[in-house]
């Protein structure tokens, strides 16, 4: 029993990762209709700059935390304003492509200025292993787990109690007729991938304090695709759960089945539910007007 | 035949003659491809970017270094050395095309530089081809020599001692024969050369080994594969993992409060791997047949590579770097005692006579004096430090 | 300047070409690719047979996502089914080099199944995601089924030869290269203007209209997916064919990003566009290494060993301009560089 509990917990931590990446593509699908396959190198690029406000002297955790965030929130909004805005009106395929463009011009900028070592992040809570009962968990991993369920609330609150969410839906819906109704399309886009931003900041951070600093934190973006398919393309908390889900049914296969079938249980387990559930377990079924 | 036709046959005939012989003379006094009377032209592929650009860089550098040099000291007999550095960013594919390139267009005298094992195994066809000498020292892999072929020579033991070496300390020196042990290996043809190391050492010394598991190139999660190591029990464990993995296991070892004897590869003692596992606390131990940062003559070198390298390259200095720092120096060597004639065929043919050729303590002598023109150097082992952050040799080099 | 194009009979609308100079420029093309030999060595040969037959992959995915607009991002997966059923088929099997890649192209076909059947039901986004995990789940397979292809260890290929004529050499499988393009370029001209052709267009542009009129979608899609795989399948045994040996890290997910850019920088849904844009971005490389050079040594100095990554960051940038400038890729280029002589002098 015990050994199956350690399983699920260490499931439930690195699946915070592919949630908080999932949020991530959710949002912006949710806003815009497309993908952004950037999602991964965006983090990396926050992982990185935060490492460099990290080594400023005297900085403590809250500081950083807030600097990192207000320089998340500030390249969405330039990477919104400056990549994908002047794509509107341009096919989807277009646009998606313009991200996937874009993943590659942040990787190689990343590596340009910081190198390809990997390197140890600073651990602003320290290092010691904090132990309840039989569980054992690092600060790093309890970050994740938090960060985790509070960016799950908030938007679970932003969607039910704002208008901003619906706005959301219909402008994902048909840009068009979203305007018509008065919705500010571009403030609507900005805010989205200003909140893709933070989410990526979040997953960035806790995979620093988890991990190491490394080019391979881009490869993350990937590996969140198939918590987005699980949860369903356009829900931000379905995408939360997705992660959950995919982290733990991996260490569960892992642990017990063994033989490198860790790293496809997820796509495997995709595949099974979109033959049930085409649409992701809590995605909005898309009605197509002829 | 006419008169006038006779006289234009033998006027043809003589010019043809003196045109034959001034050719012959030349191209006694013509040089092999790749040498002129000042300069011999040399090629490597490497890893430059991409996954592996960490291990390509520094061989490349270890190279320049090498070449610096010796062209300080006037060169090779009177020739200086210039190299050229492919990029193949870790794929077959533009492996084989980028020594196509040294090959064809460039046209380097020999090879210097061979990227991984399956990337050089891709380029085997259009190297024996050539006929164009080539040394093997960054990834040996035993299909290189087997069979051999006549112009390739390769550095280094094979991979199974990597995992060998470590065990056989662990039940010699420190007294570990009861212990259950455990190996974490990569599900590829690299991880199972470890894998059949270390079940040699398991059956020579009739070891408990209680779990051998695999794992995927590029997880970054190992949390199932410790829980399972620490529910079988183990405590001697090798971990066929690379820099940063590694950290992660040992990361999750201090987690459940593991009390493990560790063990691993070579490249576990690339500083970088060594920093980042340090926060956990383990003192693992890493067999090499390269000198360390920290050993007198890695020291030695680290200071000719401040004189010679860039500040980039002087960074990253580690066991890649002295690496490539010998394959070029053996492949000087092989110039050198061709004296001022130097083509390929001469170049090879000392290569295949030489015996014990000293790297000034930064590796056991080289020698391709055998069947397989492979120098299988001795191993030191190295236990790490995690309070310093650095290594400390065990043994010396030990030829098993 | 151009005039009276219309046509007074189906033959002539359905024609490749109304224009007797179309075949002239196009025989003038051939010629001059069946003379490159003569003019560059192994090196550049390299590279023209790698552009040949990655354009036949390319043409095989713009039919998929070009013609009948169903996003793919899966076709590394195809390569590599291709790729290891030459290998298999030839060292296991015996199977004579050139009945295998078309073997090669049919198992990709009949594997394409896995992805088309899920298709019907999936769309856009949702379809694009499962063709990349797709490519996953095919790199694990081939790994864990170690008995049947090596594992990790990759394979040895054996070379191309027909009735016993070998093509080992580089300027023999260029010719070979070129020789399967063409019979490629062809079916794929004869595919776009015939009934499917014009199925898949009506299935690109809208779909519901499209069943109204009576298409069946489930074939057509299907059909677009398992002809799509083929050609990439063939595409994947010559990949094997040239570099003879494969192993998986040959064809990882990267593969499918340069693929997807190559039909953008080319134009989707053209075939010329398709082979501008394959050429393009596999000399890309070669043209910023040249420029590099040119820009002298003490730039290259001061980027030392930053310039792989730069070269990188240079494919992005790429990408990027042609999506913000130009559209329609190189064949919107074509066509507009086109329409400017031919209207010449009344062009705007």
């Amino acid at each position: 029993m015990n050994y199956f509990m350690n399983l699920v917990m260490s499931g439930l931590v690195i699946g915070t990762l592919y949630g908080m990446v999932a949020m991530g593509f959710a949002i912006i699908y949710r806003a815009t209709g497309m993908v952004n396959f950037a999602q991964g190198e965006v983090m990396m690029l926050i992982a990185y700059m935060s490492y460099t406000f990290a080594t400023i002297p005297g900085m403590t955790f809250i500081p950083l935390l807030a600097c990192v965030l207000t320089a998340s929130i500030v390249l969405g909004l330039l990477i919104e304003w400056a990549f994908i805005r002047p794509m509107l009106g341009e096919s989807m395929f277009s646009r998606v492509m313009v991200t996937i463009g874009l993943a590659v011009v942040i990787r190689s900028t990343v590596i340009l200025i910081w190198g390809v070592d990997p390197t140890a992040f600073p651990r602003p809570f320290g290092n010691a292993v904090i132990r309840f009962g039989e569980m054992a968990l690092y600060p790093g991993q309890i970050f994740a787990l938090v960060s985790l369920a509070v960016l799950s609330l908030a938007m679970w609150l932003f969607f039910r109690r704002s208008r901003v969410g619906i706005a959301m839906r219909a402008t994902s819906n048909n840009e068009t007729i979203a305007l018509l109704m008065g919705i500010n399309v571009k403030r609507i886009s900005a805010i989205a991938w200003a909140l893709s931003a933070v989410f990526a900041a979040f997953s960035g951070l806790a995979f620093c304090l988890m991990f190491s600093l490394e080019p391979e934190i881009s490869q993350m973006g990937l590996r969140g695709f198939p918590a987005t398919i699980l949860g369903g393309l356009d829900s931000v908390v379905g995408g939360a759960f997705g992660g959950l889900v995919i982290g733990v049914v991996e260490n569960l296969a892992g642990g017990y089945l063994g033989r490198g079938l860790k790293e496809i249980a997820g796509f495997v387990l995709i595949i099974v539910v979109l033959m049930i559930k085409p649409y992701g377990l809590f995605g909005q079924r898309e009605i197509e007007r002829v | 035949m006419s008169h006038t036709f006779k006289k234009a046959m033998n006027r043809l005939a003589r010019w043809s003659a003196i045109a034959l012989a001034a050719g012959a003379a030349m191209s006694v006094a013509a040089q092999d491809v790749g040498v002129t009377a000042t300069e011999i032209l040399i090629g490597e592929v490497q890893p430059m970017s991409g996954p592996a650009s960490l291990i390509g860089k520094a061989g490349a550098a270890g190279s320049k270094l090498a070449i610096a040099e010796i062209n300080a000291n006037g060169g090779i007999n009177g020739r200086k050395l210039r190299a050229i550095y492919e990029d193949d960013g870790y794929v077959p594919a533009r492996s084989v095309s980028s020594v196509k390139k040294l090959i064809d267009s460039d046209k380097v005298f020999g090879l210097t530089g061979t990227t991984g094992s399956s990337h050089m195994v891709a380029m085997l066809p259009t190297i024996e081809e050539a006929k164009i000498p080539t040394i093997v020292h960054m990834a040996p892999h035993p299909s290189v020599v087997n069979p051999r072929r006549a112009s390739v020579f390769m550095i280094g033991p094979d991979y199974d001692l990597a995992g060998y070496v470590p065990i056989s300390h662990m039940v010699e020196k420190m007294n570990k024969k009861g212990g259950k042990y455990g190996i974490l290996y990569q599900d590829d043809d690299f991880g199972k050369a470890l894998l059949a190391g270390y079940q040699k050492a398991v059956k020579q010394y009739g070891l408990n080994s209680v779990a051998e598991i695999p794992f995927k190139r590029g997880a970054k999660d190992f949390s199932a594969e410790v829980l399972t190591l620490k529910d079988k029990g183990a405590n001697a464990v090798y971990l066929g993992t690379l820099t940063t993995e590694s950290a992660s296991v040992m990361s999750e070892f201090r987690r459940l409060n593991m009390d493990v004897t560790l063990g691993t590869l070579w490249a576990g003692q690339l500083p970088a791997a060594v920093k980042l596992a340090a926060p956990s606390g383990y003192q693992y131990l890493i067999p090499d047949y390269y000198a360390s940062n920290y050993d007198a003559a890695g020291l030695a070198l680290m200071e000719k590579a401040k004189k010679f390298l860039n500040a980039d390259d002087y960074a990253n200095f580690n066991r890649y770097t002295v690496s490539g720092y010998i394959g070029t120096m053996v492949f000087a060597e092989g110039i050198r005692r061709c004296g001022a004639n130097v083509t390929r065929v001469c170049v090879v043919s000392e290569l295949n006579k030489l015996q014990n050729f000293s790297t000034g303590g930064l590796s056991g002598p080289v020698s391709f004096n055998n069947p397989k023109a492979q120098a299988v150097l001795p191993i030191k082992l190295f236990q790490t430090d995690p309070a310093s952050g650095t290594v400390k040799s065990v043994t010396d080099f030990i030829a098993y | 300047m151009r005039s009276r194009t219309y046509q007074n009979s189906y033959a002539g609308l359905v024609a490749l070409s109304n224009q007797p100079t179309a075949w002239v420029w196009a025989a003038i093309g051939i010629l001059v690719l069946a003379l490159m030999p003569a003019y560059f060595g192994s090196f550049g040969l390299n590279m023209l047979t790698a552009i040949f037959v990655a354009s036949i992959g390319i043409l095989g995915l713009n039919l998929l996502s070009g013609v009948a607009g169903q996003i793919s991002l899966g076709h590394a997966g195809f390569l590599l089914i291709g790729a290891y059923s030459q290998a298999i088929l030839t060292t296991d099997y015996k199977v004579p080099t050139l009945i295998a890649i078309f073997l090669s192209g049919l198992v990709a076909a009949i594997a394409s199944l896995v992805v088309g059947i899920p298709s019907l039901r999936l769309k856009g986004l949702y379809l694009a995601i499962t063709t990349l995990a797709f490519t996953f789940i095919v790199r694990h397979v081939v790994l864990f089924a170690e008995g049947l292809t090596r594992g990790s260890a990759g394979m040895p290929v054996d070379a191309l030869s027909i009735f016993g004529f070998s093509f080992k050499s580089d300027v023999r499988f260029y010719y070979a290269a070129l020789a399967l393009l063409l019979l490629f370029i062809i079916i794929t001209l004869n595919l776009m203007r015939s009934r499917i052709g014009r199925a898949w267009l009506a299935l690109r542009d809208h779909d519901i209209a499209a069943r109204a009129m009576g298409i069946d979608l489930m074939r057509y899609k299907l059909l677009a997916f398992m002809v799509s795989a083929f050609y990439t399948g063939v595409a994947g045994a010559m990949v094997a064919l040239q570099t003879r040996f494969i192993n998986v890290d040959t064809f990882s997910i990267l593969i499918s990003i340069e693929a997807l850019a190559m039909i953008i920088v080319g134009g989707m849904g053209r075939i010329h566009g398709a082979i501008l844009g394959t050429a393009l971005i596999i000399f890309l490389p070669e043209l910023l290494s040249l420029g590099f050079n040119a820009a002298g040594d003490n730039f290259k100095n001061l980027m030392a060993d930053r310039i792989y990554e730069v070269k990188g960051l240079m494919y992005g940038v790429v990408i990027l301009l042609f999506l913000r400038l130009e559209p329609e890729g190189m064949a919107g280029i074509w066509r507009k560089s086109k329409r400017f002589w031919v209207q010449w002098p009344l062009s705007q």
